[in-house]
């Protein structure tokens, strides 16, 4: 599975981070299918409270409203436009996966009231205060983890689908 | 752990397709005559060998592996460095000495001489100074402190094996089976000094006489001189320490390389692996022995119709094991040694090990393996062949595992080596055919249900998947609940359910519950 991360998601996090400190941040991931085992991040969700140095916990709330707004915004074109999964930040450790985040993520995917054939969980820190380390890890029901082939968009070709751009306008 | 489970109508189909491609009549038990190839033997041919087996084993890995506190990448790159070194070296001698290579397990080589035909008095003096060129070789192989010469202790027999078909990809090297074989490899067991270690059958084939403690009773210099001077080695220890340096300088051995497999093991492809293209995460080892097997040989040797039983009987419950660990709990086997069967098991992600849920699916894959036996016995049974006297007897331990393969260019052979695997082994080797072991460290890290179904002894007999998915699901493990809930979903179910695909549902979806990370 590749993931397609666009260079703004980039300069949010890392500013997001900086100003976060040592402190976990966290959110949902909303994305567009843009073919075969494609994805691209459409945006994604900041919840700057609810995290510790070492634990970060999602609220229900924050979230459900962003993704209600996020679906009302792509027209509820759910095949296209969904819920991709979850992030947080590890400040104070290597972007990898705990053994905590492995469970959390099988949770999600193997509750009937999630609904997702897949979930991506994304973990990222900072380095040298703008660098962006990440580890993106694909859960599904019934099967192991797979590692998610990031590629980073570049800010002068962003290869976003009309219909996004076309959803940022009216943002 | 999703999708890991045992299903009795799956594995039944399994075991008799299996014995179905091996009627006995399609059998052939042959003598071994001269110039006979035992590479590449069909399943359904076997040779009663009369050889001399010699087993040598390092003494000093197990120091190569603990000389750091912690059981680090460097300790792991040492160990298989100095191993892949003293592969070559004795590799070079035994085709040198023409002898039969069955087999490196890790620390362990198992030889065969068959020649002279005629004379078994002179093919154990060819055996025991073969020894002493090991011995010698080996202790000028060394390179530095860190990679020191190998410490050898060999342990040699004599008698009748019947050769089968070790079913390896690529190269299909014999196995022996029977008594010499094993007896070669107890007494190169048998203690840590080093030495060669006749049994008293051997001693008396060379006119030596009965040790009254084989294990510690070496042959003294003047007796392997004897031998020496009757086997007339055509190569000396010189010839192919030299031969040996000219070859590392030619194919130097590699730096090894590690990386982490994204679980499970199954989908891991051993033979695509070299040093520099090893693997290494902590995992969980298992070694499932048949227990009593060399008595069946021994008891079924003699006849044509009794060597075909043991013929089917090996192949079918070695399969069955296989097809368990790799099938049904996405493990994946290393190798056969033997009557056993030698595996790894991982859960979680390359970079980090579920190490509960690792040792959980272990618990249950130990008690499929076993219900895979006690099927596979009875299916075999009521196929006409009787193998109720077999036990199965499986220790397992958790740790820093690798993987890889080492040895000469273009016939590399699998090794995974660890204080772990040394562990598992050891707990295998204290089990009865009807019992099964957890090492130390899985027990320290293993999940309480884990803990309780094995107590303090660390040991549990007739530990069958019902038992273990019951007993671990009932007191609350996470895994046994899913293998059982997968299992009550319907018989017929796949080892795993086909993962679902990459794509978003028609629907609205979204986390349900607050969700906590760390």
């Amino acid at each position: 599975m590749r993931m397609i991360l666009p260079h703004a998601v980039v300069k949010t996090l890392v500013a997001e981070l900086k100003r976060a400190g040592v402190r976990e941040i966290g959110g949902v991931l909303v994305g567009e299918h843009v073919g075969d085992e494609t994805f691209r991040i459409a945006d994604l969700s900041i919840q700057r409270s609810g995290g510790s140095a070492t634990h970060f916990v999602r609220d229900l709330d924050h979230n459900r409203a962003f993704l209600n707004a996020f679906f009302a915004r792509t027209g509820h074109d759910y095949q296209r436009f969904n819920y991709l999964g979850e992030w947080h930040s590890h400040p104070s450790f290597w972007p990898l996966p705990s053994v905590q985040d492995q469970k959390a993520m099988r949770d999600i995917v193997e509750d009937p009231d999630v609904g997702v054939n897949f979930a991506v969980l994304l973990i990222v820190t900072l380095a040298r205060r703008s660098t962006l380390h990440l580890s993106a890890t694909a859960f599904r029901p019934q099967a192991s983890p797979l590692v998610v082939e990031v590629e980073t968009e570049s800010e002068s070709n962003p290869k976003r689908g009309w219909f996004v751009r076309l959803i940022d306008l009216l943002r | 752990m999703p999708g890991r489970n045992w299903n009795k109508e799956r594995a039944t189909k399994r075991i008799d397709a299996k014995i179905d491609g091996l009627p006995l009549k399609a059998i052939e038990i042959k003598e071994y005559v001269r110039e006979t190839d035992l590479s590449n033997l069909a399943n359904t041919v076997a040779y009663r060998v009369d050889g001399v087996h010699l087993y040598a084993d390092i003494l000093n890995v197990k120091d190569m592996l603990a000389v750091t506190d912690i059981e680090g990448e460097t300790c792991h790159k040492r160990t298989l460095r100095f191993l892949n070194m003293h592969y070559r070296a004795a590799h070079r001698i035994i085709a040198r000495v023409d002898a039969i290579l069955v087999d490196f397990h890790n620390q362990r080589l198992h030889s065969v001489v068959a020649k002279p035909y005629n004379s078994e008095a002179k093919r154990v003096h060819r055996a025991v100074a073969t020894a002493q060129l090991i011995i010698d070789v080996l202790a000028q192989t060394g390179e530095d402190a860190d990679h020191p010469a190998a410490k050898v202790r060999v342990g040699i027999d004599t008698g009748k094996a019947l050769a089968v078909n070790n079913g390896r990809r690529g190269h299909r090297e014999p196995l022996f089976l029977g008594e010499p074989a094993n007896y070669a490899a107890k007494r190169a067991g048998g203690g840590t000094a080093t030495g060669i270690y006749l049994t008293n059958k051997a001693r008396k084939a060379i006119g030596l006489s009965e040790a009254t403690n084989v294990d510690s009773t070496p042959l003294t210099a003047a007796e392997i001189a004897t031998s020496q001077r009757e086997a007339k080695l055509e190569v000396t220890a010189t010839e192919i320490v030299k031969e040996w340096q000219e070859d590392l300088k030619n194919n130097p051995i590699g730096a090894f390389e590690f990386s982490g497999h994204t679980p499970p093991y199954s989908t891991l492809d051993i033979e695509a692996l070299s040093a520099k293209n090893s693997r290494r995460q902590d995992a969980c080892t298992v070694y499932g022995d048949l227990d009593g097997f060399t008595n069946y040989v021994g008891n079924n040797i003699a006849t044509d119709a009794g060597a075909k039983h043991v013929v089917r009987a090996l192949h079918v419950l070695r399969a069955e094991l296989d097809a368990a660990l790799h099938e049904d709990f996405k493990g994946v086997k290393v190798r056969f040694i033997g009557d056993c069967v030698h595996g790894l098991l991982v859960e979680g992600t390359a970079q980090t090990t579920d190490v509960q849920e690792t040792i959980s699916n272990m618990t249950l894959c130990a008690g499929g393996m076993r219900s895979s036996f006690n099927l596979a016995v009875a299916r075999l049974k009521a196929n006409g062949t009787d193998a109720s006297s077999l036990g199965l007897a499986i220790g397992f331990d958790f740790g820093p595992m690798n993987v890889t393969r080492l040895g000469m260019k273009g016939e590399l052979i699998r090794c995974s080596v660890s204080r772990g695997v040394l562990a598992a082994e050891k707990e295998q080797s204290r089990c009865a055919g009807t019992e099964t072991a957890i090492g130390p460290n899985a027990y320290a890290k293993a999940s309480e249900p884990v803990r309780t179904i094995f107590g303090s002894s660390r040991k549990r007999a007739g530990l069958d998947y019902d038992t273990a998915v019951n007993e671990l699901s009932a007191k609350g493990d996470k895994a046994a609940k899913a293998a059982k809930a997968l299992s009550a979903g319907s018989l017929l179910q796949p080892a795993a359910a086909a993962a679902q695909p990459f794509s978003f549902p028609n629907r609205a979806t979204g986390p349900a519950t607050p969700g906590g990370f760390a």
